[in-house]
């Protein structure tokens, strides 16, 4: 092999590398966690432990997937989530900014601020001891069902 | 001789540009399908830190064999860096198969702390220049001296002083 061959070929792999993480690794976007690293990081957590009523949403003896969105959500991708989620006997709340306990439930599960500063889209699972077990924004829930699953699985 | 050849064809066995390609070929086809695995679940992020981490170590470790071996090594280096890909994503495979991620996954390549490097993936791909780029400088300049030596007649190559790195220096002359 020539001695400048290395050089050469590793050049254009660098190349290569850098447009792929710079161009194709996004950045975090308007609903994304500032903090790339705590989003969907996949840990348990031991988290505070909660009221049993948050103005009408009741939490305890059964794990709670409490989920955060701008606007109520509907169509078949969004049904068919439910299901996946719901399928191992976790029960599923969906809180939008009008509701009555969005504030304080964001306040209490110390829900992250996304990038524009406005109400989180994302999740959180309260065991059945009323502990927070994962709080995490996901704008891309939909694709990611299996997370949840496995999450509320862990904590049942 | 046929010693000296032989010594020759195992110090150049991982330059073998056959098997280079070969590895090339298949290092970038499994990184395109686990790139498209993360990108579905909007985890490219995660594609990067994993793989760029991974491919310091490879050359830590290749940085270290020349070093220590005097010869470029290990033998399959691209599939040692898609190897130690996959070692870092295993608990991504774990969590698909139904566990949380906990603390002790770090043992993968810092799985977990990886991600809370100050600059994210882009100080991961700074280092990984930086890695890579220090593991070619001694490959040239080992492969540079490999070119001066069979280029030097034997009575000459014999005055030669192996450095660390295995590159052959003339006695009293400064690099």
């Amino acid at each position: 092999m020539r001695w400048w061959v290395p050089a050469i070929a590793a050049t254009a792999l660098l190349a290569v590398l850098i447009a792929v993480v710079v161009l194709l690794v996004r950045p975090p976007g308007p609903l994304d966690d500032p903090r790339p690293a705590f989003q969907r990081d996949g840990l348990l957590r031991d988290g505070p432990v909660l009221d049993t009523d948050f103005e009408g949403v009741e939490l305890g003896d059964r794990t709670v997937i409490l989920l955060f969105e701008r606007s109520e959500p509907e169509g078949g991708e969004w049904e068919q989530w439910q299901a996946d989620v719901t399928d191992d006997g976790a029960d599923l709340v969906v809180l939008t900014p009008n509701d009555p306990a969005h504030d304080r439930l964001v306040s209490a599960l110390h829900m992250p601020v996304p990038v524009d500063g406005g109400p989180p889209v994302g999740y959180a699972v309260v065991d059945s001891e009323r502990q927070v077990r994962y709080v995490t924004l996901d704008p891309q829930y939909l694709v990611n069902a299996y997370e949840v699953d496995v999450i509320t699985g862990a904590v049942s | 001789m046929t010693a000296d050849r032989s010594a020759s064809r195992t110090s150049f066995r991982a330059l073998h540009p056959r098997s280079l390609l070969a590895q090339l070929t298949i290092l970038v086809t499994a990184e395109v399908l686990l790139f498209y695995t993360y990108s579905v679940h909007d985890a490219r992020f995660h594609w990067a830190t994993h793989f760029l981490v991974a491919l310091i170590v490879a050359a830590a470790v290749m940085i270290v064999h020349l070093t220590v071996r005097g010869a470029p090594g290990p033998r399959f280096p691209l599939i040692l860096v898609l190897g130690l890909h996959l070692f870092a994503m295993a608990p991504d495979f774990v969590f698909r198969a139904g566990a949380p991620h906990a603390a002790w996954m770090d043992v993968f390549l810092g799985h977990l702390s990886a991600h809370y490097l100050p600059g994210g993936d882009k100080a991961w791909l700074l280092i990984a220049i930086v890695a890579v780029s220090a593991y070619v400088v001694l490959l040239t300049r080992w492969l540079h001296g490999r070119a001066v030596e069979a280029t030097v007649p034997s009575a000459a190559s014999a005055q030669l002083a192996p450095t660390s790195a295995g590159i052959l220096r003339r006695p009293g002359r400064r690099r």
